[in-house]
């Protein structure tokens, strides 16, 4: 029994193994993949391209992309920059065909899309104060109310873009080195800026949670999507707070330090209407579980794989167009100087 | 809801009515009714025919059986599998009371028994077997450890998760779409030690039931399956029992009367390390695994009408780890005067996770042909997480410790009140009827961390961090049914059956009204042809922590987001039992399912119970296939040969899963062939032999490199052109066992010997894409490492871990 027993273990030891299974190749040796986003309030687009192989990725420098509005082409290209993209000019509007096509070393891929109508923003209110922060410093807090006038007749999936603008008024510099060297306007970019907080909002935040620490680029819907399903045909009130923050890196703290100076901040909402399929790309990538850092460990086990929308004949991608209405408001002057830095209070716009 | 509400009074007015027993004008009849039990054990037995002529019914879940026969003398007969047939002739001039205890004869086999049964091809319905005991007991399994839910896997139709596990696939359903029931009370987590083994204990086990179609209208609450265990109510004529000793488990039974009236039965089984966790822990054992299980049961006759069941079942998994570490250093201080400094650092975490279910039952007999069974019962799952850690330090004599303790439960729980009849007005009908009242209290999620500093004894910090109770949900369930088994002529059986329910939570409510329907038609005597519909709804689904089965998976009720999940099966099926000690069959079928749930892509379940709506998405599947299958019944030599083919498919309409696109299940496997045989070489010695072999499930695995365009800009992932698209290598595998009894003055002893996957048959137990890459991509942390310098650098393979080869097994045991 013994000597059976001692058989039985060997041949555990020896029979358990990793075994590699490699995938068979499914499909052509290379596919051309085409990656597009156009934005109708962009006179300037790109067109990502590169050759998805079975084991690497390689740059597609040598092809011809043209973009077809209505029928009629608009732009040609064969530049490739460094970042994979093919860049040109065209005047896309609301309802436009489109059609980019890429050809060149014996492929040829193209994408027909149709640019969606653009959404109505009949008003933009701002309610702005001052408040005590918890931690002693005082901020201008504001409460943009966006409204949204819905596409009528059919399903429509947006996005509210922010983007604040600034205007360096004035500044007193100090004698600094890499201040004249780099520009005194892009040291000081974006140094004053509104972070915004969508989870108030019933529509951007649907189930009104205070999302914490990690979770919170998991799944607080960073970039502001939505759709019409709860005021179709109709329209809606977005409420999105804002808080005004300095920010300070290794590079502009000594600066900032150092100077005084006065920006005009404009707060800009971009509402882009866009197809169902940019909708559900853009937002499996935004919840793209491997994106988050620290959690690498739990691996594959714990989430389901991305299976991204494709809109790209005879190559993979995705190509969209985004009908953009715009809408900017003017927050005022703030003034930024050394004595104050450390005491924000006074960050609190002098107009 | 009102218009629902009237079809049902409607259809159990008619029913009733119909089923009315003959007027005395008409023809005189009188009612036979009794309880059938085994002559040596006093244990009720299920599923017994009756018969008088053609005339016949068969016990029910408590042994009771209920004959209406017309004035004068009969011969009546009653058999069962092995048990000697018994007749008896009786004049009948009045309602009377005949219980019965059959004799045991191992050599009586199914083909020999005649009459309906509950399951199988004797049943109206189709999909339904019985598992034989000696197949629940014998058949060979990993760790030679019985298992009820893994002898279920040899059956057709039945796919299992991944090797060794004993969860089931019913017809392409989910592994939370069946309902686990013991004793009629649902079990929510049948898995002990991640679902190597399942909680019922073979020694306590009486009946198993499996139902893949044509569910019985007192069924409801789940979409593919049903099992239906039974336990033992305890033996009345002595004491027995017996001890087993395996190679992971020890197990005890002992079973008994207590007095002339009152039975009891008690089951318990303990892995071999919590013996080892009771005798270390004093010596600082931190780190162990253990599951143990315990069944109890009494039973008390008050009358010959009157019966009282209370019954308790246990389980607990615990799992605890500890890790601790001393430090010393040597530092000097601003003054560069020397200090020590002397750390212990500490770690513990605990997993504990079990069910407790309870039930008490009671059993009136109205009259001969009126019977009830009322049941109050309480069922809960429920899993606990710790995790502490702490740090003492002391600085040259000045000390300080800090300590953090979080902890974490989820748990489900039932309040059942339900009442049961069944009603046999005559021989052509057997009505049953019933209403139930479930309170479900869910909490998917509780956690709580706290932290705890102090400097010289004293406190400095006391924190309560997070003190999140969890979200209480509860739900109100009623349900009512109604089925009748109703005979037309010699050759057609027919059963009609209408189950409603009711789900309320969070201010909403869910009327569901599910038909079911099956016949039955005797072609020939040995041809029988059979077809059913079902509609079943589920109120409950599991969220999934992961790809596999873990005690921390959350269950959680519909919502207004997530409506109920239901399926609509049609079957149909055809039978030859002509041949004796043999039956063939084959079965098709066809299931629609709604509200399916689906994690959404790459979102992680486990992102916080308050947020696991927004994980998943709700779709629709369907699932259909054929199952053939060679029995043979009697002979030294039994077993069968069966082979399913099979589909199931899923799709999420809103996008958010596989683009809105059709894609195969997980547990989409297309063939799977499964053969099993019991041959008694002596009176002594049995062997036990299964094969299976089953199409690989599926997976999603990335095939080529790509790019992505995101909010942020244009990155780096592999594309995977569609969800599952990948089929796993085939598991195929031979089990055999050999049993060897010798009887002792009391009792026998049986030592089995076995072996799993005897042929070393290379199965993928887990795995795992990977890519053969030195630099990591966004959606593969396992690609930093070259696992293969010979194979270009980016090529992306599966690589599959092979386990369970050649695991031998075996268990003394000791019956007395």
């Amino acid at each position: 029994m013994k000597k059976i027993y001692s058989a039985a273990l060997f041949l555990l030891v020896l029979a358990s193994c990793e075994t590699p299974i490699f995938i068979d190749p499914v499909g052509p040796d290379r596919e051309l993949v085409l990656l597009s986003r156009m934005l109708t309030s962009d006179s300037l687009h790109t067109v990502y391209a590169s050759y998805a192989l079975h084991d690497n990725l390689v740059k597609a420098d040598n092809l011809t992309v043209r973009c077809y509005v209505n029928g009629k082409m608009v732009a040609e290209t064969t530049e490739q920059a460094e970042d994979k993209g093919y860049r040109f000019k065209a005047m896309i509007q609301p309802g436009d065909s489109v059609r980019i096509e890429a050809s060149g070393d014996g492929v040829r891929a193209v994408s027909r899309v149709k640019a969606p109508s653009a959404p109505a923003l009949p008003d933009l209110d701002v309610e702005n104060e001052t408040v005590r922060l918890s931690d002693g410093r005082a901020a201008a807090v504001y409460n943009f109310k966006i409204k949204v006038r819905d596409i009528p007749g059919e399903r429509n999936w947006y996005r509210i873009a922010y983007s604040g603008r600034q205007i360096v008024d004035e500044f007193v510099p100090d004698d600094v080195p890499y201040a004249i060297h780099y520009g005194w306007a892009r040291i000081l970019d974006r140094q004053v800026e509104v972070s915004l907080d969508n989870t108030k909002d019933p529509l951007l935040n649907p189930d009104g949670r205070e999302v914490e620490d990690w979770r919170k680029d998991y799944m607080a819907n960073e970039y502001n999507f939505f759709t019409d399903e709860l005021f179709e045909d109709g329209s809606n009130e977005f409420t999105l707070s804002g808080e005004t923050r300095q920010y300070r890196n290794i590079t502009n703290f000594g600066v900032s330090s150092r100077c005084e100076y006065k920006v005009t901040l404009s707060a800009i909402f971009d509402i882009m209407s866009m197809s169902r399929e940019d909708y559900l790309n853009s937002r499996m990538l935004e919840m793209d579980y491997f994106s988050l850092s620290g959690v690498g460990l739990v691996d594959r086990l714990f989430s389901e794989d991305l299976v991204l929308p494709n809109n790209v004949d005879g190559g993979i991608g995705l190509v969209s167009v985004r009908s953009v209405t715009r809408a900017e408001y003017n927050l005022g002057v703030y003034e930024v100087g050394f004595d104050n830095f450390f005491s924000p209070d006074s960050w609190i716009r002098s107009n | 809801m009102r218009k629902t509400f009237v079809l049902f009074a409607l259809l159990l007015m008619s029913v009733v009515s119909w089923a009315s027993p003959d007027s005395p004008e008409k023809s005189q009849r009188f009612t036979v009714s009794g309880t059938i039990t085994d002559a040596e054990t006093g244990e009720t037995l299920i599923g017994a025919g009756v018969f008088s002529g053609d005339k016949g019914t068969v016990t029910n879940s408590y042994g009771f059986y209920s004959l209406t026969l017309p004035e004068g003398e009969t011969e009546i007969s009653v058999s069962h599998i092995g048990y000697a047939r018994f007749q008896v002739n009786v004049k009948l001039n009045g309602n009377r009371t005949m219980d019965i205890a059959l004799v045991p004869d191992a050599s009586i086999m199914a083909a020999e028994v005649t009459g309906w049964r509950e399951a199988g091809i004797g049943a109206v319905g189709l999909g339904s077997q019985e598992i034989p005991q000696s197949v629940i007991r014998r058949a060979p399994m990993l760790f030679g450890e019985a298992d009820v839910l893994k002898s279920i896997q040899m059956l057709p139709g039945v796919q299992s998760g991944y090797s060794g596990s004993s969860g089931i696939s019913i017809r392409g359903g989910g592994f939370d779409e069946n309902l686990l029931l013991l004793d009629g009370i649902p079990v929510y987590n049948g898995e002990h030690l991640l679902g190597l083994f399942s909680v019922f204990a073979p020694e306590a086990v009486k009946k198993v039931t499996l139902y893949k179609s044509s569910f019985p209208a007192r069924y409801g609450g789940r979409t593919s399956g049903i099992v239906d265990v039974r336990m033992n109510d305890g033996n009345s004529e002595g004491l027995h029992g017996s001890v087993t000793i395996g190679m992971l488990t020890d197990k005890a039974h002992l079973e008994g009367p207590i007095d002339s009236l009152t039975t009891f039965s008690l089951t318990g089984r303990l892995m071999h390390t919590g013996l080892l966790d009771l005798a270390g822990r004093p010596f600082g054992l931190s780190t162990n695994y253990f599951f143990y299980d315990f069944h109890a049961k009494v039973s008390h006759r008050f009358s010959s009408s009157d019966r009282l069941y209370a019954g308790i079942y246990h389980g607990r998994d615990r799992f605890r780890f500890g890790m601790e570490n001393h430090d010393y250093y040597h530092y000097y201080d601003e003054n560069y005067a020397p200090y020590d400094r002397y750390t212990d650092n500490e770690s513990r975490f605990h997993m504990n996770w079990g069910n407790t279910v309870a039930g008490l039952r009671w059993n009136h007999i109205f009259n001969g042909r009126l019977f009830s069974n009322t049941t109050a019962s309480w069922t809960a799952f429920r899993s606990d997480l710790r995790a502490e850690t702490g740090q003492k330090v002391d600085d040259d004599g000045f000390k300080t410790t800090s300590q953090s303790d979080f902890r974490y439960f989820t748990s489900i729980g039932d309040l059942t009140l339900r009442t049961d009849f069944e009603y046999t007005p005559s021989p052509s009908h057997a009505i049953k009827f019933g209403a139930g009242l479930t309170r479900h209290l869910f909490v998917p999620d509780g956690e709580t961390l706290s932290e705890k500093e102090t400097e010289e004894g004293k406190v400095v910090r006391d924190t309560l961090l997070t003190r999140y109770e969890g979200t209480h949900m509860s739900g109100m369930e009623a349900s009512a049914y109604l089925e009748d088994e109703i005979s037309i002529g010699q050759k057609l059986t027919l059963n009609p059956g209408l189950h409603f329910a009711l789900f309320s939570t969070m201010g909403r409510s869910y009327p569901s009204l599910q038909p079911r329907f099956s016949a039955r038609w005797d072609v020939s005597g040995d041809v029988v042809l059979k077809a059913g519909y079902s509609r079943m709804a589920q109120y409950a689904h599991l969220i999934p922590f992961a790809r596999i089965s873990l005690p921390t998976d959350i269950w959680v009720p519909v919502t207004d987001k997530i409506p109920p999940q239901v399926s609509d099966q049609w079957s149909v099926g055809c039978y030859y039992i002509g041949l004796p000690g043999w039956s063939f069959s084959s079965e098709l079928y066809y299931k629609d399912i709604s509200n399916i749930v689906e994690l959404r892509n790459n979102r992680l379940a486990f992102a916080g119970a308050d947020m696991w709506e927004q994980s998943i998405a709700t779709g629709i599947g369907r699932a259909y296939g054929s199952e053939w299958m060679v029995e043979k019944t009697s002979g030294r030599l039994t077993g069968w040969l069966s082979y399913t083919l099979s589909w199931s498919e899923r799709c999420v309409p809103d996008g958010s899963v596989n683009d809105g696109k059709w894609f195969p299940y997980t547990n989409d496997r297309r063939h799977k062939v499964s053969a099993y045989a019991e041959y008694s070489i002596t009176d002594n010695i049995d062997l036990a032999a299964s094969w299976m072999f089953a199409s690989g499930n599926r997976m999603t695995v990335p095939v080529r490199h790509s790019l992505v365009l995101g909010e942020d800009g244009l990155s780096e992932r592999l594309y995977i052109p569609s969800r599952n698209n990948w089929t796993a290598p085939p598991t195929h595998r031979l089990d055999v066992s050999v049993n060897f009894r010798k009887k002792k003055d009391r009792g026998e002893r049986i030592w089995n010997v076995g072996v799993y996957n005897l042929y070393a048959a290379r199965n993928p137990d887990y795995l795992q894409p990977r890519v053969n890459s030195r630099h990591s991509l966004p959606n593969d942390p396992e690609t930093t490492v070259l696992d293969y310098e010979n194979i270009p650098e980016g090529r992306i393979y599966v690589m599959m871990s092979t386990i369970l080869t050649v695991i031998p097994s075996f268990s003394y045991t000791r019956t007395f």
